[in-house]
């Protein structure tokens, strides 16, 4: 594919943002008064308590995530290493706003601030997030190599030039992603009592009396989104050369960790979720199991299904993007197309969803199969930066090319013997993280649902409403032990497949 | 090249396929609680079985960024075909908007000329008040809040919730306490709140539950979120303040049709089923509205009071610049 057909592909990927950078400048230049709002003392206000709420979510969150992996690495035994990861993943996978209807009877916790109620809600589930990428980046980092490395140079020398900026990097980039999901989360505070720019946001583009005028609301999000790609230029470009460095090391912190710590850790962990757990199962009425089954299954089911396919094609685009940008040589359009990318990751789905819908208009064919379509393609679009970044510090390599010359074989035979095995563990990782963001996307599922079509969330949120705690966490858990159940499968798949691969090399 | 021809094939199977949709279908937003509406458009298909009826449902959750603004968005193709809301505010705005198609009905019983457009673009149907929630455990009933201003009253100070005012019914009942009070006592009132502490919470039902779990002794909701509360065992009570005065604050549902809607006669057909005595009143056996506006009101038994929608959906921005520049 040469370059000029890859930009007009990523042209098109990356339309619905650049229209709604079109309709900013087009509202802006219309009426500069509107940028008044932002000068307010309020507005300020609201965009500290963000940053301040994001920042503290992310700090706790990055800190239990190296603990979390940590562990992982120090767990000798491999069904161990499964059951730990499944734990993990439950943890993620629960929604926040599940996490709050578990804790909000509880007196100790009415006792403290909403900042940190918001605080310590969040943090399970972005806490969780942290371990499982910290886990999946360095384990897909070359254990054989800083075997190598260590026989040719000293232990420190080793951390110092290859090691320190890959954690940085990993780091830096965690960071990003844990900060932007909390800055434009606004459920969970918002319902806690603490005022955040995102909930604003809404209630902003509520007044709007035109859908383009909402362009305006999300200013501050443009605004973050130029800065975090500035810090990432720059990073960038001082980190380059060491970036750049083919092979990776592992990180051996582990042996310090004896396996009573290990087990202890393991054990609390446990029991917090089953804590959880029981929490919840509490709240489900089990006489009425059967007609909550029956009559929600298929909503599940489809759920499921969509967000499944939503996730893959999030990683087939996520790849041809990161591929592409890798090979780009103007550093110009790198960070343009890196600032594309925090910009989608930073711009409130709604607005997603309006620049989608006004897309449909335009090409005025209303089929079943375009809804879906329309459907599909938007909710993959706003998780692409996040799965984008995950590949990033998962680290894809680009041997392809250079393999290619050297066994003369084709690109379709490395994909499906090479490339698919070597990174399948890594994609399952990233659609499964993905699938439960899809699953969880509620302004998507209310603007752009196809008609007829039933998204799990919008009856959860509606459900909530109404009171019946049975129902939505009936729906909730039974859509977690599905995903994870499906995970376990597969990655036992994976596995199999792996040591028959290195048994027959054997 | 095998397996790309008969992909195109599969594809374009599955397009025609999915692209021959049922013609005599009927599309319906509604903002008002699935739990509720779900049963009436249910009994609704029992009656016309011939008629397909699809349904897209709204969140509390969004309610600020939810289907009206789906709608505005489709303006060019509309897709629905009526529009059922659980309030009137964002109605008057889609009249505004002019998305809404005029269906001139026979005379409707309403007692207030605002209950209807004036242009035949929307109809009200059901009421809903409101009210103030009480936690049973921690108040006694003599000492309940009965004057919407005790919403100030120090002796209450960090003890109370609302929802945001800036959205959903309760901005629509500031816009209406701007529109009666004047701006200037309005300040006042808004400063009094911020003063006492008043916790602002995500929606109605968060204040409900708030209160139901004690973390405050009373708050601001809707009456169908008192008794939603009141049916899950919740240890609260609903209160009618200002009974010596004006009344509580009152917000009616609507049903309206969409201009140029792809199945404008069911539309209508479903519009007939909705304004009638009898499914507002399985609405107010639901516990979805409290009271009808199509039945006489004399047995309603508590002062209400309501205002224009027109009058409200102006008044509105200029009431949540004023919150927010006090409350933020």
């Amino acid at each position: 594919m040469n370059n000029l057909v890859k930009l007009i592909l990523l042209s098109v990927l990356f339309s619905p943002i650049l229209l709604n950078l079109f309709d900013l400048v087009f509202v802006l230049s219309n009426d500069y008064d509107l940028l008044n709002y932002f000068f307010k003392s309020y507005t300020q206000n609201l965009i500290k308590n963000s940053f301040l709420l994001s920042t503290t979510v992310t700090v706790i969150s990055i800190l239990m995530g190296a603990v979390m992996s940590t562990i992982f690495f120090a767990i000798s035994s491999k069904n161990l290493r499964y059951i730990y990861i499944m734990l993990i993943f439950i943890f993620f996978a629960i929604e926040p706003i599940i996490y709050l209807s578990a804790f909000n009877t509880n007196s100790l916790f009415n006792s403290i601030s909403a900042f940190w109620q918001s605080s310590i809600i969040l943090s399970f589930s972005m806490s969780a997030l942290s371990g499982l990428v910290f886990i999946f980046a360095l384990s897909s980092l070359n254990q054989e190599s800083i075997k190598t490395a260590l026989m040719v140079a000293s232990k420190r020398d080793v951390f110092k030039l290859i090691l320190k900026p890959q954690l940085l990097f990993i780091l830096s980039v965690s960071f990003f992603i844990f900060f932007i999901l909390v800055f434009s989360r606004s459920e969970v505070p918002s319902i806690l009592g603490y005022r955040t720019y995102a909930e604003d946001f809404l209630a902003q583009v509520f007044l709007m009396d035109e859908i383009k005028s909402s362009a305006i609301a999300a200013m501050p999000f443009y605004l973050l989104a130029l800065l975090i790609s500035l810090f990432v230029a720059l990073f960038i470009k001082k980190y380059h050369i060491k970036f750049s460095i083919k092979e990776q090391i592992n990180f051996l912190l582990i042996d310090s960790l004896d396996q009573y710590t290990v087990k202890a850790f393991f054990l609390f962990l446990t029991i917090l979720l089953g804590a959880i757990l029981t929490l919840l199962v509490k709240k489900i009425d089990f006489y009425l199991l059967g007609d909550l089954i029956e009559d929600n299954i298929f909503i599940i089911l489809n759920s499921l299904i969509v967000s499944l396919v939503v996730s893959v094609l999030t990683l087939v685009f996520s790849l041809f993007i990161y591929k592409t940008v890798k090979e780009f040589k103007s550093r110009l359009l790198i960070y343009g197309v890196i600032f594309l990318i925090f910009l989608i990751f930073l711009t409130p789905s709604t607005l997603i969803a309006f620049e989608i819908i006004k897309m449909m208009q335009f090409i005025n064919i209303h089929t079943e199969f375009i809804e879906y379509l329309f459907f599909i393609l938007a909710s993959s679009f706003k998780l692409i930066p996040l799965a984008i970044l995950l590949v990033s510090i998962l680290y894809y390599r680009d041997v392809e090319d250079e393999s290619l010359q050297f066994f003369n074989i084709t690109a379709k035979d490395y994909f499906l013997k090479i490339t698919i095995q070597t990174y399948a563990k890594r994609w399952l990782f990233i659609v499964m993280i993905i699938s439960v963001f899809a699953l969880n996307e509620l302004s998507m599922a209310i603007l752009l649902t196809p008609i007829g079509f039933e998204m799990i969330i919008i009856k959860i949120y509606n459900l909530l409403h109404y009171g019946d705690t049975s129902t939505v966490t009936f729906l909730s858990l039974m859509q977690i032990v599905i995903i994870a159940s499906f995970l376990m499968i597969v990655w036992r798949i994976v596995d199999k497949v792996e040591k028959k691969k290195m048994d027959t090399r054997g | 090249m095998m397996h790309i021809k008969q992909l195109t094939i599969f594809l374009l199977v599955a397009f025609l396929t999915l692209s021959c949709s049922n013609q005599n279908q009927l599309v319906i937003y509604t903002s008002v609680d699935q739990v509720f509406s779900s049963k009436i458009i249910k009994n609704f298909q029992q009656t016309h079985p011939d008629i397909d009826v699809k349904v897209l449902y709204d969140t509390e959750a969004s309610k600020a960024v939810g289907l009206e603004k789906r709608l505005m968005a489709e303006k060019k193709h509309p897709k629905a075909d009526l529009f059922w809301n659980s309030e009137f505010m964002r109605t008057a705005r889609l009249e505004k908007a002019d998305l809404l198609e005029t269906y001139k009905k026979s005379k409707l019983p309403y007692t207030k000329e605002y209950y209807f457009s004036k242009k035949y673009k929307w109809y009200g149907l059901g009421m809903r008040n409101r009210v103030f929630v009480v936690n049973k455990n921690l108040m006694n009933i003599e000492d309940y809040p009965r004057k919407l201003e005790d919403l100030t009253l120090t002796k209450y100070k960090g003890k109370i919730a609302i929802s945001l005012p800036y959205v959903g019914t309760t901005s629509t009942h500031f816009s209406a306490l701007f529109q009666k009070m004047g701006e200037v006592k309005f300040r006042i009132f808004i400063q009094k709140l911020k003063e006492n502490e008043v916790a602002l919470l995500a929606g109605n039902s968060v204040v409900k539950s708030a209160v139901g779990y004690g973390k405050y002794l009373f708050g601001l909701v809707d009456s169908d979120d008192v008794l939603v509360g009141i049916e899950e065992g919740l240890p609260i009570a609903m209160v009618y303040y200002n009974q010596n005065g004006d009344g509580v604050f009152s917000i009616f549902g609507t049903v309206a049709l969409i201009k140029n809607a792809p199945h404008l006669k069911n539309g209508k057909i479903f519009m007939e089923y909705l304004l009638s005595k009898e499914v507002e009143n399985e609405l107010i056996a639901l516990n979805a509205v409290q009271y009808p506006l199509l039945d006489n009101r004399e047995n309603v038994p508590y002062e209400t009071w309501s205002q224009d929608p027109y009058i409200l959906s102006e008044s509105l921005k200029k009431s949540i610049v004023i919150m927010k520049e006090i409350f933020e």
